[in-house]
């Protein structure tokens, strides 16, 4: 088991352990113990999220140059459908002095 | 000469045609096509991806009238010199539902570029079929986008097949149900009974839930792995294949994602894993090899704890 694997494993049984204490206090201690608790749970999500970002290799820079490719084949279209209409007009010429 | 000049307005004519040829409108749509099937399943996968995240700590529902005597009796547990507040007759209502901290906005965060990231991609294609031909350098470049986009679901079926999810605040809510029916004295034997079995019950039933989101999310990765690997295909032959190989690689991929629904988990476990070996022995993925897919085959299998950090440095 790699390093932040153990880290989600350990923050879970913390998690569960703060929770079986603040399930089992009165209302007053549930008061003082939620903050506690809750930044638990916050950590285990981190330590989650973090599993998960490890996967992530797309960047924002990346996301920029798929929208330049966009604007890219956006020219390509434009400059494509000039030269079809001038090989139609070429061709009509063509037919015309045939 | 009249001949030469008659000749001329339709040798351009067929050089211009002939041109467009090799990267036509159909070979354009079919990639298109295949771009969106790919953001369509990877929207999927991420959409499961931020149900893990938010269920791992929500906490288990409560019925009308439990929540009812819950909230009367956290009341009347209150010492009658506390002042009542908003917060705490809130807190009274709800004490389960975790207050979003730090991480709710950073995995909101997280899943909205995700979910940027494979739009993007897919709307790269727009308009590729009114330039198929003079789009092919755009095409090309567009190729290393696809083959990261695709090994960041190949990476996260990867990660949850190995870290299943655990719906933690329902673990510990039956774990003290438990022990409460445990420790009652005031219980017969027959009641503990009766209402231990009905607890396993539900705790084998969690326990399935968390099973099922475990097989459908690294299942719906895979099906975005293997549509985005074709994705990554089409775009490296784009400019050679006929518009019918174009159309049987498309199929392949759809039938080859349509083969993993329903798979068992260890099945999926064992996709999984094979993934990243049939990615790196794919010649059209070769230039990413020592890369982008090095790095994440690294964090993902990293072990040990003398190898740990941070895996951005």
């Amino acid at each position: 088991m790699d390093n932040d694997a153990e880290v989600l494993n350990h923050v879970a049984s913390a998690a569960t352990a703060i929770d079986l204490k603040y399930r089992r206090a009165d209302f007053e201690s549930k008061l003082a113990l939620k903050d506690d608790r809750d930044k638990t749970f916050d950590a285990y999500s981190k330590a989650r999220m973090k599993l998960l970002e490890e996967g992530v290799i797309c960047t924002e820079k990346d996301v920029r140059e798929m929208a330049d490719i966009r604007a890219e084949i956006g020219r390509a279209r434009k400059t494509q459908s000039i030269l079809v209409a001038t090989g139609r007009f070429l061709a009509f010429l063509a037919k015309v002095a045939a | 000469m009249k001949l030469h000049a008659r000749s001329l307005p339709l040798c351009a004519a067929l050089v211009l045609s002939s041109f467009f040829v090799s990267c036509t409108p159909e070979k354009a749509r079919a990639l298109r096509i295949a771009a969106v099937q790919f953001r369509v399943e990877a929207m999927k996968a991420i959409d499961l991806v931020e149900q893990l995240l938010t269920k791992e700590t929500s906490p288990r529902p409560r019925g009308e009238s439990e929540a009812a005597e819950e909230f009367a009796r956290n009341i009347l547990q209150l010492k009658s010199d506390t002042d009542l507040s908003e917060d705490k007759v809130d807190l009274a209502v709800d004490p389960y539902t975790v207050q979003p901290g730090s991480q709710q906005k950073a995995r909101e965060e997280f899943v909205t570029n995700l979910r940027r990231q494979y739009s993007a991609f897919a709307a790269t294609f727009d308009e590729l079929e009114g330039g198929s031909y003079l789009a092919r350098d755009a095409v090309r470049k567009s190729g290393s986008h696809a083959q990261n986009l695709t090994l960041q679901m190949a990476a996260f079926a990867e990660s949850i097949s190995q870290d299943p999810p655990q719906f933690l605040q329902y673990r510990s809510a039956l774990m003290d149900e438990i022990d409460s029916v445990r420790k009652n004295a005031s219980l017969s034997s027959e009641d503990k009974t009766r209402r231990l079995i009905k607890l396993k019950e539900e705790w084998e039933a969690m326990k399935q839930s968390e099973r099922e989101l475990q097989r459908s999310t690294v299942e719906q990765c895979l099906k975005a792995t293997v549509i985005g690997r074709e994705v990554g295909r089409l775009i490296d032959t784009y400019e050679h294949l006929s518009v019918d190989d174009l159309n049987v690689l498309t199929a392949r991929a759809l039938d080859a994602a349509g083969e993993l629904t329903g798979k068992d988990l260890q099945g999926l476990t064992v996709r999984s894993a094979d993934v990243f070996l049939r990615i790196r022995e794919d010649p059209v993925w070769s230039n990413v090899a020592d890369s982008a897919l090095t790095t994440v085959n690294q964090e993902l299998r990293r072990k040990g704890p003398d190898t740990g950090g941070n895996p951005q440095e």
